[in-house]
């Protein structure tokens, strides 16, 4: 089957899926709301009674947002606390939730049981081990950035390994559920060599994906600032939501498709011998 | 005498050059014809020049003082490295053997071939720090009656350091040379003021004539701040010609593997022509075109706001990648470093980030600030950095007047303008300094605030007191008045005050002299009924009884009297308006001053205040915040709800971005 052709039907599949795209919208929702609760709480305390609430309906300004941050230090560290605790539960989550979608989109034609138990049982049986991946996915990113200290060529270095190391993380995720393995280190460092010899399609897709992505969010731009100043509240916020969505729609179109590209998993261990 | 005979021959080849100027723009003091040799195995420039020095005032000078500024770099006992630890703009000094930097004077000589390197003495007269070597005084034999001019010769040799502080050398045969030679200093005020070369200090020079010739091995193309006269081959070098009239100094680059291009900017306003010369270090020629369009513009705007650029070229300097902070964002009489930084223009419109317009404005705004109005950067760094960012944030607002991403960057949709930079800078540190002072005393972390961001708060907020009209008036008067000369701040607020007919004094010792503050607040509003009158009223037989007949919303004229208390958490006075509005669309105006640390205006009207703002218009900059000008009587949450749901969407992002990875 042609990339495209596997980029068409895992379109399909992720619409097919809503129910995966909505738990994954749901919880990147869930986990922001506290900052949302908690930045509405103190902007309501510091600004009902502002000018800078008129401001903000017609416009966007940082000045108040600078100076809340200069007038109340415990502010800027409430919010640090709060984003850094929820970065972590985000992180957990998200290793759970990749796990279920992916085990779930693997296994979807093996009719054993109703949705959610299956999302579930998937997540708990593959979320440890992606949780490992991720760590070393981490220091591979941390290991990219440190090229940003060769100046703004490092730059150009940087972003491709960041790129790469996401893609590779992927096709880790694939391998480790096609071969049931356990060691996600190790696969991490396989799904290298697997990438730069047979990766191509897999690149190409992920390359599609993003433009479908990049595209997305033109649009939501677009409408962002022809609408943000003037329309209702609730019509902005839905736009906001809608382009989360369809991020997440995309991120599941992602697994799926990663999936069918790297159906073999068998090979990543032939590459090696 | 060989070498007087060869001084005066080198003088006569270079003073064939043409002239540049029919009539002198400046008063000439200190005039030099340098002929330098790039040694590039070396790292170092082997020069010789010749000085014509005029004594233009009524004072008998018995020595003279002249900067070696490379000698910052000799070694780390030098007072520039005391002071800055070896770094400077986040960049650190190398320290190996090849690494520093020094000038070594091999021999100065009178016109008659009287020596004078043994009269020679280092002497540091701001620090007294016996181990820079940044600063000499030389005895003179007789003493140079007023009126009166000398000539001298010396040989240097010029190691330059690898490059900092904007001079030295790349790995990439990169040659940012400037700062380089034997510089004298300005006699003024009957002494010579020639301090050492601080961590965070520039320069002060006087004006005069600069006849350049640079010899570099073939491969090499240079650049220079004066107007190219000719180009000599020779088997394995090549001699360029500069020449410049009234300029404080004189720099050059050399480079190989770079890129030149020329553009012919036209004066709209007087119709003159200036020739700009980009110099593009390997790979920044893409900028071309982005640079093309804005040089043009900000060379009019300037044109039309402070005056005229009298030289006719400018040259372009885009530095080596990697080397913005150390090579890049320098100014020197027509030439000027900037720095592209995060590459290709549009990778920088892709994200928001103004920098080559930032730094390229800034740096041009020095042509008039201090390469022309020759203040004293040692000892008021703020009049050249503070005039030359009000400038640059000027240039900023109206070039990016009408886009939505600000001036400075679009961070997700939130421009971050060139004021939110300037305050966000100020509002930090309102009270470690005061903009007026030495470049040395200045503490290290108020360097940014003192002489780059309260200058343009405290010269914006003069421009809102005085009208823009009135402020360019104040501008172009001021550089018309002190151009070619070495104005003080004391020289700017008088001209300030003749041009606005006003007595700024109180405005320029609080924020110039002081670190005063202000941060005006709306406490709070609030609004009283004034029902009918009831009780007794009058006296004996025509004592009556009045009683109130209803308690109905009634919103007739003169049934309310509204409390608006206002304060002023700082200690600064600036008078700004008050401005009340009522339920009934009215409103009414007020003044407060901040003098009175709390005040409470009442007002008597026909409905309640529902909105009362101290300065509206935002016109005092200075204001520590902004937020708490302005009160509404009842709460609104609107604003509140778009910001907070666009919090929402950016961290819903962020986490998404996140689990990518998870």
């Amino acid at each position: 089957m042609s990339t495209l052709r596997v980029w068409a039907v895992s379109w399909k599949n992720a619409v097919r899926q809503y129910r995966l795209v909505l738990i994954w919208w749901s919880g990147g929702l869930l986990v922001a709301l506290p900052l949302f609760w908690l930045a509405h709480r103190v902007f309501v305390r510091s600004f009902s009674y502002k000018q800078v609430v008129r401001d903000w309906d017609t416009g966007f300004q940082l000045t108040p947002l600078l100076e809340l941050l200069v007038n109340q230090p415990m502010v800027g560290t409430a919010f640090a606390g709060c984003f850094t605790v929820l970065a972590v539960l985000g992180w957990l989550w998200a290793a759970f939730a990749t796990a279920g979608a992916m085990g779930f989109l693997k296994y979807r034609t093996e009719k054993s049981g109703p949705f959610v138990a299956r999302f579930f049982t998937y997540g708990g049986k593959y979320a440890g081990r992606f949780l490992r991946l991720s760590a070393t996915l981490l220091c591979a990113i941390a290991l990219s950035l440190s090229f940003l200290c060769l100046g703004p060529s490092g730059l150009a270095l940087t972003v491709p390994l960041i790129i790469l190391s996401i893609i590779v993380g992927d096709v880790t995720r694939s391998a480790l559920m096609n071969e049931d393995g356990r060691s996600a280190v190790r696969t991490f460092f396989r799904s290298w060599i697997w990438l730069f010899r047979r990766g191509g399609r897999l690149v190409f897709f992920y390359g599609l994906s993003a433009a479908a992505l990049i595209g997305g969010l033109g649009l939501y731009k677009v409408l962002d600032t022809e609408w943000s100043a003037r329309a209702p509240i609730l019509l902005m916020a839905a736009v906001q939501q809608m382009f989360v969505l369809f991020r997440a729609a995309v991120r599941i179109q992602i697994l799926d498709g990663l999936l069918a590209l790297t159906a073999q998993p068998p090979s990543l261990e032939r590459e090696l011998s | 005498m060989t070498r007087t005979l060869l001084a005066l021959c080198f003088l006569t080849a270079v003073s064939r050059a043409q002239k540049i100027f029919e009539q002198p723009l400046s008063p000439r003091i200190a005039n030099y014809s340098i002929q330098a040799e790039l040694l590039p195995a070396e790292k170092a420039v082997r020069g010789f020049w010749v000085l014509d020095w005029w004594n233009a005032t009524r004072d008998t000078v018995r020595e003279l003082q002249f900067h070696l500024y490379l000698n910052a770099f000799k070694n780390d006992r030098s007072t520039y490295m005391r002071e800055t630890r070896g770094e400077h703009r986040g960049s650190r000094s190398q320290e190996g053997k090849d690494d520093r930097g020094y000038v070594d004077v091999q021999s100065l000589e009178l016109a008659d071939g009287t020596g004078l390197k043994d009269r020679i003495e280092f002497i540091s007269p701001d620090d007294g720090n016996p181990d820079d070597r940044t600063v000499i005084r030389v005895p003179l034999p007789d003493p140079l009656p007023p009126g009166s001019s000398i000539r001298l010769s010396c040989r240097f040799f010029s190691k330059l350091p690898r490059v900092s502080a904007r001079t030295g050398f790349t790995d990439d045969d990169f040659f940012m040379i400037g700062q380089w030679y034997p510089k004298i200093g300005v006699w003024k005020d009957g002494q010579w003021n020639c301090h050492q070369f601080h961590g965070l200090s520039e320069f002060f020079a006087d004006f005069g004539v600069y006849a350049l010739a640079l010899t570099v091995p073939s491969g090499y193309t240079v650049a220079a701040n004066g107007v190219l006269q000719s180009k000599d081959e020779a088997d394995s070098s090549v001699t360029y010609r500069y020449r410049q009239e009234d300029v404080i100094d004189a720099v050059w680059c050399a480079a190989r593997n770079v890129q030149t291009s020329a553009q012919q900017v036209m004066i709209d306003r007087s119709g003159r022509r200036i020739d700009v010369s980009y110099l593009w270090a390997p790979g920044r020629e893409v900028m071309r075109e982005h640079y093309e369009k804005f040089v043009p513009w900000v060379i009019n705007y300037f044109d039309s706001l402070v005056g005229e650029y009298p030289y006719p070229n400018l040259t372009i300097v885009d530095v080596p990648e990697g080397e913005e902070f150390t090579a890049g964002g320098m100014e020197y009489p027509t030439l000027i470093t900037t720095g592209s930084y995060l590459g290709p223009a549009r990778l920088q419109e892709l994200i928001g980030f103004h920098y080559p317009e930032i730094v390229t404005f800034h740096e041009f705004a020095h042509n008039y600030f201090q390469a022309m109005v020759a203040s004293n950067e040692f000892e008021e760094p703020w009049l050249d950095e503070g005039f030359t960012t009000f400038l640059e944030h000027k240039a900023l607002e109206r070039y990016f007047r009408g886009r939505a991403d600000g001036e400075y960057a679009d961070l997700g949709g939130l421009g971050f303008t060139s004021l939110d930079y300037h305050r966000s800078s100020y509002v930090t540190h309102p009270r470690d300094g005061t903009i007026v002072g030495a470049s040395w005393v200045v503490p290290r972390g108020f360097f940014q605030t003192a002489l780059y961001s309260k200058p343009v708060l405290v010269l914006g907020t003069l421009e809102n007191m005085l009208g823009e009209e009135t402020m360019r008036t104040v501008l172009r008067t001021y550089v018309e008045r002190w151009k070619f000369r070495h104005p003080t701040t004391a020289d700017f607020v008088q001209v300030a005050e003749k041009v606005s007919g006003r007595d700024l004094g109180h405005f320029f010792r609080q924020f110039l002299y002081e670190n005063k503050t202000i941060d005006l607040e709306v406490v709070r509003i609030d609004n009283e009924r004034e029902g009918d009158p009831a009780g007794w009223f009058g006296e004996s037989e025509r004592m009556e009884w009045q009683q109130t007949e209803s308690d109905s919303a009634d919103t007739s004229a003169g049934r309310y009297v509204c409390n608006v208390s206002v304060r002023n958490r700082g200690d600064g006075v600036l008078e700004v308006p008050l401005v009340v509005r009522f339920a009934d669309g009215d409103s009414a105006t007020a003044h407060y001053d901040g003098s009175e640390s709390f005040k409470v205006y009442r007002f008597h009207a026909a409905s309640p205040v529902v909105y009362a703002a101290l300065d509206p218009a935002r016109t005092n900059l200075l204001d520590l915040s902004f937020t708490n000008n302005a009160r509404l009587k009842e709460p609104e949450n609107g604003g509140i709800w778009r910001m907070t749901l666009r919090l929402l969407f950016w961290m819903q992002n962020v986490f998404a971005w996140l689990a990518a990875l998870a």
